[in-house]
């Protein structure tokens, strides 16, 4: 009989233990028993109310895995559709336009005549108003609002069409948008403020950039004082004077070396004080549009609040005009 | 002269220890778990990010890098905003190149202090800043050339 090379010893010991381990799991009542008290049967209610739990719990990732679990278990089950029209709004809630927008776009090709058509092409609207491609986002409002069955969810379409108009600025097409929703919607009341508050926003107080770079280059920090940043415009005439003074000082006692130091830093100061003075004004604008857009939004022409601006709490009455 | 010459070399030494500084974000290492935000507040973001710099972009960076590597950690931590207003000029220098991205720095050092009380102000290492990145200053000119 040929004797065991230590090689080969070292091959056989590990399997003894194994085989010993394994011995102890099969003859163990306790381990048998405890398989056998937990065992559960996932049917396909069990498993789409667990998907449901995580989308209702806002956990959209683990919805998505749990409903395509569904899809993978119970591919022919009556429920199939409704799990992939609740994949694409669960990437739709988890902010992941592409994946949405793909998973809406194979709900409508698995499923033609499906009941979720409207709605499907309205959340594709959606994400590509969310990534900023209105005229795309428009397509998609407009073939849900010929889908939509029902009124509200055409309303709705409506609504967005007029909303990425207002997102591209497009004041005109943004108030006769909303002037389509129909007068028996929900939204009419609310559309008909919105158009008419549109019609006039060229009443809100602007600045003009090209003054305020022309201000600025005239006298620094005048620019500056006209898009009311009284602080940035003491800043910028105090710099510029500074080196301007400092650069008329160093060539006058022949210090050409310092005056050219100087001078190319005065360039700097004084090209970014005109660039902040017209960058000033459009901020102004943006925000002056920003704060009426969002009082049309609120829906208020007249608010009264607490203002915390300042250091102290001053009672405001707001009149949007 | 070989003074003169000595001086250069450790000038433009300096120069590339600033440039191969490292661009610390603040976010940088962080565990990202499935489907959390992983944007950190978006600032400076690139047209092209593997675009090579040209020497202009190069020494003016270097000069930055010198700036956050020798000057900041001495002079301490005092910019109000996010990102500091160094971090701002760099990135705007990478986003617009030399001489637009200085210009914008030189007009972020100027208009800081009124942004202050007109940004929303993020809690950032420890404390809270006001949020004026570069898309909030060229918003008006860079979208309309056709960038997003």
């Amino acid at each position: 009989m040929p004797e065991l090379r230590p090689s080969d010893k070292n091959l056989v010991e590990p399997l003894r233990f194994q085989l010993f381990l394994l011995l102890i799991c099969f003859f163990s009542p306790s381990a048998a028993l405890s398989a056998e008290g937990e065992k559960v049967s996932v049917d396909a209610k069990l498993q789409m109310d667990l998907a449901d739990h995580f989308y209702q719990e806002g956990d959209y990732y683990r919805a998505v895995t749990e409903y395509k679990r569904f899809l993978f278990f119970f591919p022919r089950h009556a429920r199939t559709e409704e799990a992939q029209w609740k994949i694409a709004r669960s990437y739709f809630h988890g902010k992941k336009w592409d994946e949405a927008i793909s998973a809406s776009d194979n709900l409508i090709k698995k499923f033609p005549s499906t009941a979720y058509q409207a709605e499907a092409l309205l959340l594709t609207g959606l994400c590509f108003k969310e990534k900023k491609e209105y005229s795309q986002a428009r397509f998609f409002f407009g073939k849900a609002k010929e889908e939509a069955a029902d009124a509200p969810t055409a309303d709705e379409a409506q609504w967005q069409i007029a909303a990425t108009y207002l997102k591209e600025e497009k004041w005109k097409e943004a108030s006769s948008e909303y002037r389509k929703i129909n007068k028996s919607s929900k939204l009419y009341f609310k559309s008909e403020y919105f158009a008419q508050g549109l019609d006039r926003i060229h009443e809100i107080p602007q600045k003009s950039p090209a003054t305020a770079g022309i201000l600025a280059a005239i006298l620094p920090g005048s620019g500056h004082l006209y898009c009311e940043r009284y602080r940035d415009a003491s800043i910028a005439f105090l710099l510029n004077g500074a080196f301007i003074w400092g650069i008329v000082e160093a060539f006058e006692r022949k210090n050409y070396v310092i005056g050219g130091i100087l001078t190319f830093l005065e360039l700097g100061w004084y090209s970014g004080n005109i660039y902040s003075a017209v960058a000033s004004a459009h901020k102004y604008n943006k925000k002056k549009k920003e704060e009426y857009l969002d009082h049309l939004g609120k829906g208020g022409l007249f608010s009264v609040g607490v203002s915390l601006r300042g250091k102290s709490p001053v009672l405001a009455l707001t009149y949007v005009f | 002269m070989f003074f003169k010459f000595i001086l250069i070399l450790l000038f433009f030494g300096f120069l590339l220890v600033g440039f191969n500084k490292k661009e610390g974000g603040a976010g940088e290492g962080r565990w990202v778990e499935p489907w959390k935000d992983e944007s950190f507040p978006a600032s400076g973001k690139v047209r092209n990010p593997e675009k090579t710099p040209s020497p202009g972009e190069m020494v003016v960076q270097g000069l930055i890098g010198f700036f956050q590597t020798y000057i900041s950690p001495v002079d301490g931590d005092r910019c109000p905003s996010y990102p500091t207003c160094s971090h701002y000029a760099f990135q705007a220098v990478r986003k617009h190149g030399a001489l637009v991205g200085m210009v914008m720095g030189f007009g972020r050092l100027i208009h800081e202090s009124d942004e202050i009380q007109r940004a929303p102000m993020i809690w950032i290492n420890n404390s809270y800043r006001s949020y004026d990145p570069v898309e909030n200053n060229d918003f008006w000119w860079y979208k309309k050339l056709g960038n997003r």
